[in-house]
């Protein structure tokens, strides 16, 4: 007998003791009362999963439904309602009240903050002149408008030198 | 209750067998899928008890052989079971039934691992102490014959040298050899082609030869 052919004998004999002692270990861990135990939790499963699923009522009502939560809703989309309207109304008030931010009409008017450009070239000696007042009449318009008090500082350092 | 028979069930006669024959297995699968389209539930549910007790030794030794867990094989057969219960209008009676099953339970198996694995992040592998605890828990005649027929030294390299195979190659020398199916029958439950089947018991033997030899 050559040596694979030992081994192939000896693995033969192995593997079936192996089967055999594989056998009898899972066998111990389950005698005949386990196999009875599993065949019922088996049959119970089978049972449960044949059932209807149950549906459980969520959120639970068991009393009458209050209807306090849908009063208290309408009072909370009334007052959100009722608020949009005040403030709208407020807001178009300021505007037709005259008062301390009142604007002058002409200071609405749209204000060229650079000089239009054309094919006009001016004279050398007039361009600084009517570089400086067009940026002085921007800023007269700017301090007029509202909303701009960062400029007002600007406006009272230079208001004395103003050529009008 | 008398049985009824498969003509009067309206179900087609089950495949055969290895001897040419339908085995038990499908001969009561195919009574209770007939019980279960004319909505006999209680019925078929009574008889799939019958069905259980026929294989259900066997299924726990392949599971608890590839698994090396008690409670998983339970848990690992338990779904297989109550899958084939719900799923049994899909059976094709034209195949064997025990294919059938034994595809469902190494699905239900390899559920069973991954789930262990996701909760254990390892394999389990039979540690010394497990083989000791399973020598004390053996019964004291058959399985200490068996163990002394193969060694105690020898069973704990065997063992361990299975658990050490790759999840295929494992899946396929316990099914070879726990369970004695052929490489077709192993086919058809895995899902691999049979020459897949051959070469990982073909790498699983070889492996098992070559520690074998360097323990003889």
């Amino acid at each position: 007998m050559t040596g694979r052919e030992g081994t192939d004998a000896t693995l033969s004999a192995t593997l079936d003791a192996y089967r055999a002692a594989a056998h009898a270990e899972a066998d111990a861990h389950f005698d005949d009362r386990a196999l009875e135990a599993q065949r019922q939790r088996i049959l119970q499963r089978i049972e449960q999963a044949g059932q209807r699923a149950r549906v459980l009522p969520f959120p639970s009502t068991s009393g009458p439904v209050r209807p306090t939560a849908g009063v208290s809703r309408r009072w909370i989309s009334a007052a959100a309602a009722a608020g949009l309207l005040i403030g709208l109304f407020t807001g178009q008030l300021l505007h037709v009240i005259p008062g301390d931010n009142w604007v002058n009409p002409d200071a609405r008017r749209p204000v060229a903050l650079a000089p239009a450009r054309t094919g006009f070239v001016p004279a050398v000696a007039n361009a600084p002149a009517d570089a400086e007042n067009a940026l002085l009449d921007a800023i007269d318009v700017a301090v007029t408008s509202r909303g701009v008090s960062e400029l007002r500082a600007l406006h009272d350092l230079t208001f004395a030198y103003e050529p009008r | 209750m008398a049985r009824r028979s498969l003509v009067d069930a309206g179900t087609t006669v089950p495949a055969k067998g290895r001897d040419g024959h339908p085995s038990p297995a499908s001969v009561l699968a195919a009574e209770i899928k007939g019980l279960l389209a004319r909505g006999e539930r209680d019925v078929a549910r009574d008889r799939f008890g019958a069905l259980v007790a026929l294989l259900q030794r066997r299924a726990l030794r392949v599971a608890f052989q590839y698994l090396r867990n008690p409670a998983d094989a339970d848990e690992a057969v338990q779904d297989a079971f109550v899958k084939v219960f719900v799923n049994l209008d899909r059976y094709n009676e034209e195949l064997p039934f025990d294919t059938w099953f034994t595809r469902i339970l190494v699905n239900a198996s390899l559920d069973r691992l991954k789930a262990r694995s996701r909760q254990q992040r390892l394999i389990a592998s039979p540690s010394e102490e497990d083989d000791d605890r399973t020598v004390e828990q053996l019964p004291a005649g058959e399985a200490s014959a068996e163990r002394r027929m193969l060694g105690r030294e020898k069973w704990q390299q065997v063992s361990r040298a299975v658990a050490a195979l790759p999840d295929r190659q494992r899946l396929v020398f316990t099914l070879s050899q726990v369970d004695e199916q052929t490489p077709a029958e192993i086919a058809s439950a895995t899902g691999m082609s049979a020459a897949t089947v051959r070469v990982h018991l073909f790498r699983a033997l070889r492996k098992l030869r070559g520690i074998l030899g360097e323990h003889a």
